[in-house]
């Protein structure tokens, strides 16, 4: 992207102050020629998109002139669910931000958020060469990993990871944007040294084909997973699920920064970003595999769980049509069949099959909480996000005697969740 | 009888034929209460029926986008049971249940390994055959795991469809033994006659089909441990005691050994007595066929002999005999545990005396095998300390 942005010192004389409301006004220089200036706007638009993310309050109001021909575009989101990390950000958890909808035949969307799990917040060395350009103070990375649909969402389609994505946030929730799209860090070329796909029989390989012009939020960096180790079925399908990846890194310096001194530092960390993390490889990469072990073992949770449904609904199936075809009555066969509309015992069997999905998929949706309610941005409190938390980190599918687990842990997390606050 | 050996003289058996007398008042005074209730044998076609009617509520409750559950009576639970004097331990009427939920990851596998039981059960009672637990284990061992995944799955099965497993055309396999005066014969007609074999009968494993038994004994003595057993055997106690018969269920007893007590009880009304370790083991192992298992409590009425006494090794005849200390063993922790279980047993109240026996074992903090008995003399067991036993009324 050529845009080049600019904050404004005179925010609050650009828009009056009304009802709390506190606007300021952000310039970005861009190309006139046509084309350029075309894929600019769609990075800028990108951008805001990042922003409003993690900035649930937030509203943009994004106008260009083109010709004489303005344009208008809002962005912010509404009465959508968020999710309060440990480090204070409110991340957006719709769904349909990070991917399209996925098409998994006729199923219905059972869950449409995300479910971020934390890693450990680490502090990050600072290189000499950039701490002497003016970076003085404590750099802390915090990743939060998530499966993109839940997990829980689309049961039968639950084996496959196809992509990984991952989106830069810098202090205060600002996008990282990373000097070039075409040529990416090397830190991120090979994500390998910070994530053990191995571990996960996960081959992954950069994707390079991006596509600004979605109403998605856009990562970074991204990648596509190959194949499975050992396991040539497998192959890249956008069906699969996304693993998203968010990296918070945030700044300290033990006094009040400025909004230009801000701005600086991001600069900094947008430019060195790769040599800062990899002076703390190893705990980058301790904190980044934790909330990717998580995230992905509620999906082999998940998938495990519905595997073993499966197969037991099979030899379930087989009996119960052992005992139909078996029978002499025939009446308990009339009956049968009528229960189903099977005009013949062939397809009281597939009927059968599918009643048995359609039960487990039922109780998905009956059980998954965690796709049901909407709640305004405004109203999240410390309760929802304990909730919010506590669902991020239910490892079982759907446990039948898990109400109470599911409570102590909820309250564990929420109390996490205060005492990472309050020693901030 | 073809052959009889000579026993005691009849002044032996005195205080047994009083023992018998009274046992008989006491059944005549309750007797009626332990005909009611429990399961009964039921016809092939009710079997079928029952299948059928299970899968018919599956099938409803999936046409009505339910998930469809199993509700079983909960045997696990002593609230559910009770305790009758004259039955030993049953199921409450208004008892807790379980659900087997065909829906969750946790129970799913029991719901579909009861169907796969329930299909195999319905064409064994179609085809008139009959199959061991073994057997159904074996016909897919990887899906069930264990054995113990289908001995659970069985009596779960029985209890649901309220019919004893027999009726189910499911056998478990026999380990038990059979000796002394006694004859029968099998369904199949074979004639067995235990009389005056040197060697034990293998307890059939189709007890509802034996017929003609006949028996002249006194007593039936159950013994706990087969190798007290086949040491008896040695001893031709069956002789020296005739006529008598002896039956082990090899530690803890199958259900035919079980049913066969019940029936010699329920035919001949004759004195039954234990002879156990006196340790909490031997006295659980009693305590089954006397009282029955929370789990098989919803066939108590089928199983449970509550007029069976318990003759020894009872713990006060450790010190009364002075049997020196180092053959006795120490009680574990597990032991302590199983007697402290045994001491809060509803039927432990009826039983003063054994309450008293088991209160010396937990304050000695010692238990003894039968086999203790040998430091006095090596057949001390069947020459001394059993007729004196049984002459006397040494039993509680």
């Amino acid at each position: 992207m050529s845009a080049k942005l600019m904050w404004t010192l005179e925010e609050t004389s650009c828009f009056p102050d009304t009802s709390g409301v506190s606007p300021f006004q952000m310039i970005f220089e861009v190309d006139e020629k046509h084309r350029t200036l075309m894929t600019d706007c769609l990075a800028i638009k990108n951008f805001l998109r990042k922003i409003i993310m993690v900035h649930p309050k937030m509203r943009f109001h994004f106008s260009i002139k083109v010709n004489g021909t303005l344009s208008k575009e809002i962005f912010g989101v509404e009465d959508e669910p968020i999710l309060n990390l440990p480090n204070g950000i409110a991340l957006v958890v719709n769904y349909q931000h990070y991917i399209s909808r996925p098409k998994f035949g006729a199923t219905e969307l059972l869950c449409s958020r995300i479910h971020p799990v934390p890693g450990q917040p680490v502090t990050l060395s600072i290189p000499d060469d950039v701490a002497a350009m003016g970076l003085l103070g404590e750099l802390i990375l915090m990743p939060a990993a998530a499966l993109c649909p839940c997990p829980k969402a689309f049961s039968n389609q639950m084996n496959r990871i196809s992509s990984v994505s991952i989106f830069l946030y810098g202090p205060s929730g600002l996008p990282l944007l990373l000097p070039s799209r075409e040529q990416p860090t090397t830190l991120f070329t090979d994500i390998s040294c910070f994530i053990d796909w191995k571990k996960y029989h996960l081959c992954v390989v950069p994707n390079v084909d991006f596509s600004l012009d979605r109403e998605l939020v856009v990562p970074d960096v991204s990648y596509q997973v190959e194949s499975r180790e050992g396991d040539q079925s497998q192959n890249t399908d956008p069906q699969g699920h996304t693993l998203l990846l968010f990296l918070f890194v945030d700044f300290h310096s033990g006094f009040p920064v400025q909004r230009m001194e801000l701005w600086g530092i991001h600069t900094l960390l947008t430019t060195h970003l790769n040599a800062i993390l990899l002076e703390s490889q190893r705990v980058v990469q301790d904190s980044i595999q934790i909330a990717v072990d998580q995230a992905l073992e509620q999906h082999h949770q998940a998938a495990k769980a519905h595997q073993k449904l499966q197969a037991f609904h099979a030899v379930a199936v087989n009996s119960i049509m052992s005992v139909v075809t078996g029978s002499t009555n025939s009446s308990f066969r009339k009956m049968c069949l009528q229960a189903f509309q099977a005009t013949d015992t062939r397809e009281f069997g597939t009927k059968l099959h599918k009643a048995f999905n359609e039960i487990t998929q039922h109780r998905f949706l009956h059980h998954c909480s965690c796709g049901v309610k909407q709640l305004p941005a405004e109203r999240h409190d410390a309760a929802q996000s304990a909730e919010d938390a506590c669902e991020s980190r239910s490892p079982e599918l759907l446990p039948e005697t898990s109400a109470q687990a599911e409570s102590k842990r909820c309250k564990k997390s929420a109390d996490e969740t205060r005492a990472f606050r309050s020693t901030r | 009888m073809a052959f009889a050996p000579m026993g005691p003289d009849a002044s032996f058996f005195e205080v047994l034929d009083q023992h018998r007398a009274f046992l008989l008042a006491d059944l005549r005074r309750g007797g009626e209460e332990s005909l009611r209730g429990g399961t009964r044998p039921a016809s092939s076609s009710e079997v079928l029926a029952a299948i059928e009617n299970i899968i018919q509520d599956i099938i409803a409750s999936l046409a009505r986008k339910e998930a469809p559950a199993f509700t079983i009576d909960n045997r696990s639970s002593w609230e559910n049971i009770k305790f009758e004097d004259s039955v030993g331990l049953q199921m409450v009427s208004h008892r807790t249940t379980r659900k087997i939920k065909s829906d969750s990851p946790k129970s799913v596998q029991n719901f579909a390994l009861v169907l796969k039981i329930l299909s195999m059960i319905y064409k064994l009672v179609q085809s008139n055959t009959y199959a061991t637990k073994r057997d159904i284990y074996y016909t897919d061992s990887q899906l069930f795991g264990n054995q113990t995944v289908v001995d659970n799955i069985i009596n779960d099965i029985s209890c649901l469809l309220k019919v004893p497993r027999r009726s189910l055309h499911i056998l478990s396999t026999s380990k038990g033994l059979i000796a002394g005066n006694l004859s029968y014969i099998e369904e199949d007609g074979t004639r067995v006659n235990c009389t005056g074999c040197s060697t034990a009968v293998a307890v059939p494993s189709n007890i509802q089909g034996l017929r003609n038994l006949i028996t002249d004994a006194k007593f039936l003595l159950i013994v706990e441990k087969d190798a007290t057993f086949q040491r008896l055997l040695d001893d031709n106690f069956c002789s020296k005691m005739s006529p008598c018969i002896m039956v082990t269920g090899k530690g803890v007893p199958d259900l035919n050994t079980r049913l066969l007590v019940k029936k010699l009880w329920d035919l001949f009304h004759i004195p039954v007595f234990a002879l156990v370790d006196a340790d909490p083991h031997g006295i659980e192992i009693m305590c089954i066929y006397k009282y029955g298992s929370m789990s098989m409590s919803f066939e108590a009425h089928n199983l449970t002999v509550p007029a069976i006494r318990w003759l020894g090794l009872l713990p006060s005849d450790i010190k009364r005999l002075n049997i020196p200390k180092n053959t006795l063993i120490p009680l574990t922790k597990r032991d302590q545990m199983k007697l402290d279980s045994i001491l809060k047993r509803p039927y432990v109240t009826c039983q003063p005396f054994w309450r008293k026996e088991m209160e010396i074992m937990a304050d000695s903090k010692m238990k003894a095998e039968i086999q203790a008995l040998t430091f006095i003399s090596s057949d001390y067991l069947s020459k001394v300390y059993l007729p004196n036993k049984l002459k006397f009324g040494g039993w509680i």
